[in-house]
């Protein structure tokens, strides 16, 4: 006669049951979710902040570097730099400047009153400064 | 009875989770629905916190725009202690030491500040740069923090100073532009409003506001900075040359009436200015009045000619110098008999000058000085303007229509006289001076653009043609201003020489120079002032303030490609200011 193993189906049966398995393995399942998710969204968050505080920094080291080059090409500082390496610029004389009217450039068209133009603009007088 | 047990723990377990899981059901149930705001309150002040973001003030450019800055906000940081647990770490001493030099402060001012053991929060020094935050970082100093904040920066140091004027330590303008434009200038606070978890730590999915700081308004300035460099060179070189008390000088478009440079003397560092006085923050060519001597005679003729009373040859007899009127002697500084209206003007004589406001008399000639601008305010769009003094006619003695014609018992700011002298420039159209040439959002959409201004006309055309030619004769060899020529060019202008008053009088020792004048004299396009108060021991105007006109005319010509009258035919293709 062959004998049923009731025992152990009996205990299986009685000692977890089905529904409280379940329970036990989603409920870890879901807590590993949550957690996997919470440090994703940490992990994002931080990223975030610290992108956010380096977009922060560039706009200062931007603001820093602009304050810097407008106080270094400012007049004044120019004008020290010029002295420091013993340079002289000076504004052309009226007599020096050429102006080029309409007609010039329409002459300009033309070989033969172009070659004439050039000959009178390189008569100008010249300053000669930092020979 | 393994059976039975094992079930008997079982339901145990079960109950004592039911009892758990009930109790906290209870609980969650007590809390979102039994006395809920009290709870709710709790915890939404625990978990919410609310930050402000400091707005960014806008910008100031010069005429020329973005390239040349003349103001903006720099991000910077401010050191921040924890004495409290300094305090209980017993490091105040050595963190005094260590941070002393780098903050540029004295250990026992750090210390003072440190030894607060009830605070967490003691702000040890605002708006320091990059750089001493590196030093700091790198001392690995613990409990000393950072916070931002942003400072007002003028890359400029004192050019420009009392135009742009200064932005105080709560970001507010407090003079110049940064006052008159504050409106438009300062930023708008961002807020956000962010919920905390249990760890403090920010749930970036339950933001309940992000408003991100609005940034202020741009001005751009009428000021070029590179002739505002020339003027407040040649002021400075003035200054130190006559040993001057002050000096100040407006250079001004004569067709539009926009303000290209502005000086004064003394002046001061703009990113320093706790430490300036009162004296060198005011703008003494809008804020300073001075008896402009001289310089009014032109005003005088001017009115006389528009009244057809006098024409440019029409001859009057000087006196040989000295003239007694009204029971008070009116001395020339040369003795002259005869002298034609143009030599009056040519040669400054007084005596001429105070007949023909004799015969144009008190009320006339106060009504064209008024209508000069004279006695009110020009209405830049600067703070701090003076409207000077002229007297209404009722006040008037016997002796103030002789005086005031010749600058004496009226005052004047330099602004006041040099849109006069524009006037006369301008064809006899006077024009509202003014330095804001625009403002635009930080989107780039204009919000205002300023459109040049008629105040009125107080010459005809032809009176002021006329008058500019008897002005230029002024410049010319014989007249006053030799000094204030510009090769290549024709200039028009006056100088003034005016003794200060004193009680009892007028001083014999401390004067005011002064020279205004417009050029190219046939079709003038900029006008400039030059004003030096006490120079010593010159003090004529000629002299003192023609040669720094001079100066200042010379390189605007070129900086600003003004072709002489001689070569206007000629159509010009380069670019204009």
């Amino acid at each position: 006669m062959k004998l049923q193993n009731t025992k152990r189906a009996v205990s299986a049966k009685g000692i977890v049951p089905i529904r409280l398995a379940i329970l036990i393995v989603l409920a870890p399942a879901l807590c590993l979710g949550y957690l996997s998710l919470d440090s994703k969204c940490e992990a994002m968050g931080k990223e975030l902040k610290a992108l956010d505080r380096e977009i922060v920094d560039l706009n200062r080291k931007c603001l820093n570097e602009e304050l810097r080059w407008m106080s270094m090409k400012s007049p004044g500082e120019i004008d020290k730099a010029l002295r420091r390496w013993h340079l002289t610029m000076t504004w052309p004389d009226e007599q020096q400047v050429v102006r080029v009217s309409r007609s010039d450039m329409n002459d300009a068209l033309e070989p033969g009153r172009r070659m004439q133009r050039i000959t009178q603009y390189v008569q100008v007088g010249r300053i000669r400064v930092n020979d | 009875m393994t059976d039975a047990g094992t079930r008997r723990r079982l339901f145990a377990i079960v109950v004592i989770l039911l009892f758990v899981w009930g109790g906290l059901a209870f609980r969650l149930l007590q809390l979102h629905i039994g006395s809920p705001d009290l709870f709710r309150e709790r915890l939404a002040r625990s978990r919410n916190q609310a930050q402000t973001i400091a707005g960014i003030r806008g910008r100031i450019y010069d005429r020329k725009g973005r390239d040349n800055v003349l103001a903006l906000d720099m991000a910077m940081k401010d050191v921040i202690a924890d004495p409290a647990r300094i305090l209980t770490n017993g490091q105040v001493r050595t963190i005094a030491e260590k941070l002393a030099p780098v903050l540029g402060m004295t250990a026992a001012d750090l210390e003072t500040h440190l030894n607060r053991p009830r605070r967490h929060f003691e702000k040890l020094k605002a708006s320091v740069p990059d750089e001493t935050v590196r030093r700091i970082q790198a001392l690995g100093i613990p409990d000393i923090y950072f916070a931002d904040s942003a400072v007002r920066r003028y890359p400029q140091d004192s050019l420009l100073c009392h135009v742009i004027g200064f932005a105080n330590v709560d970001g507010v303008g407090a003079c110049g532009i940064e006052q008159v434009m504050n409106g438009h200038l300062r930023g708008k606070s961002g807020h956000v409003e962010i919920q905390l978890d249990g760890a403090r730590r920010e749930l970036y999915d339950r933001r309940k506001e992000d408003v991100a700081p609005v940034v202020g308004a741009d001005v751009y300035l009428t000021i070029d900075q590179q002739l505002q460099y020339f003027v407040e060179k040649a002021l400075d070189q003035a200054m130190a040359k006559h040993r001057a008390r002050g000096a100040w000088a407006i250079v001004q478009s004569v067709g539009t009436g926009e303000i290209l440079a502005m000086a004064s003397r003394p002046a001061f560092n703009v990113n320093e200015f706790a430490s300036s006085t009162e004296q060198q923050r005011l703008n003494c060519a809008i804020g300073s009045v001075y008896e402009p001597g001289s310089t009014m005679k032109a005003l005088t003729v001017s009115g006389a000619l528009n009244e057809a009373l006098v024409k440019p040859s029409d001859v009057l007899f000087c006196e040989n110098g000295s003239w007694l009127h009204a029971g008070r002697l009116l001395r020339d500084t040369h003795s002259y008999g005869s002298l034609s209206v143009a030599e009056i003007i040519k040669k400054s004589s007084n005596i001429g000058a105070a007949k023909i406001a004799l015969m144009l008399g008190e009320r006339r000639l106060s009504a064209y000085l008024s209508s000069f601008g004279i006695g009110s305010k020009t209405g830049i769009d600067l703070p701090g303007e003076e409207r000077g003094i002229l007297h209404s006619v009722d006040k008037w003695s016997d002796l103030s229509c002789s005086r005031i014609a010749i600058g004496q018992g009226v005052a004047v700011t330099a602004m006041q006289m040099l849109d006069a002298y524009c006037t006369i420039a301008n064809d006899g159209v006077r024009m509202r001076p003014y330095v804001v040439k625009r403002v635009t959002g930080s989107s780039g959409a204009v919000l205002f653009e300023q459109q040049p201004k008629e105040l009125g006309r107080p010459i005809t055309r032809e009176t002021a043609r006329v008058m500019a030619k008897l002005l230029q004769g002024v410049t010319e060899d014989g007249g006053t201003a030799v000094k204030a020529r510009v090769d290549g060019y024709t200039v028009a202008g006056k100088t003034g020489t005016a003794q200060k008053p004193v009680a009892g009088g007028y001083s014999t020792t401390d004067f005011v120079a002064s020279f205004v004048g417009f050029l190219p004299a046939e079709r003038p396009q900029i006008g400039i002032i030059v004003v030096v108060d006490g120079p010593q021991p010159l003090h004529v105007g000629g002299l003192v303030a023609a040669p720094v006109f001079s100066e200042i005319a010379a390189q605007s010509v070129r900086y600003l490609d003004i072709v002489p009258a001689t070569r206007m035919a000629v159509p010009v293709v380069a670019s204009r200011w």
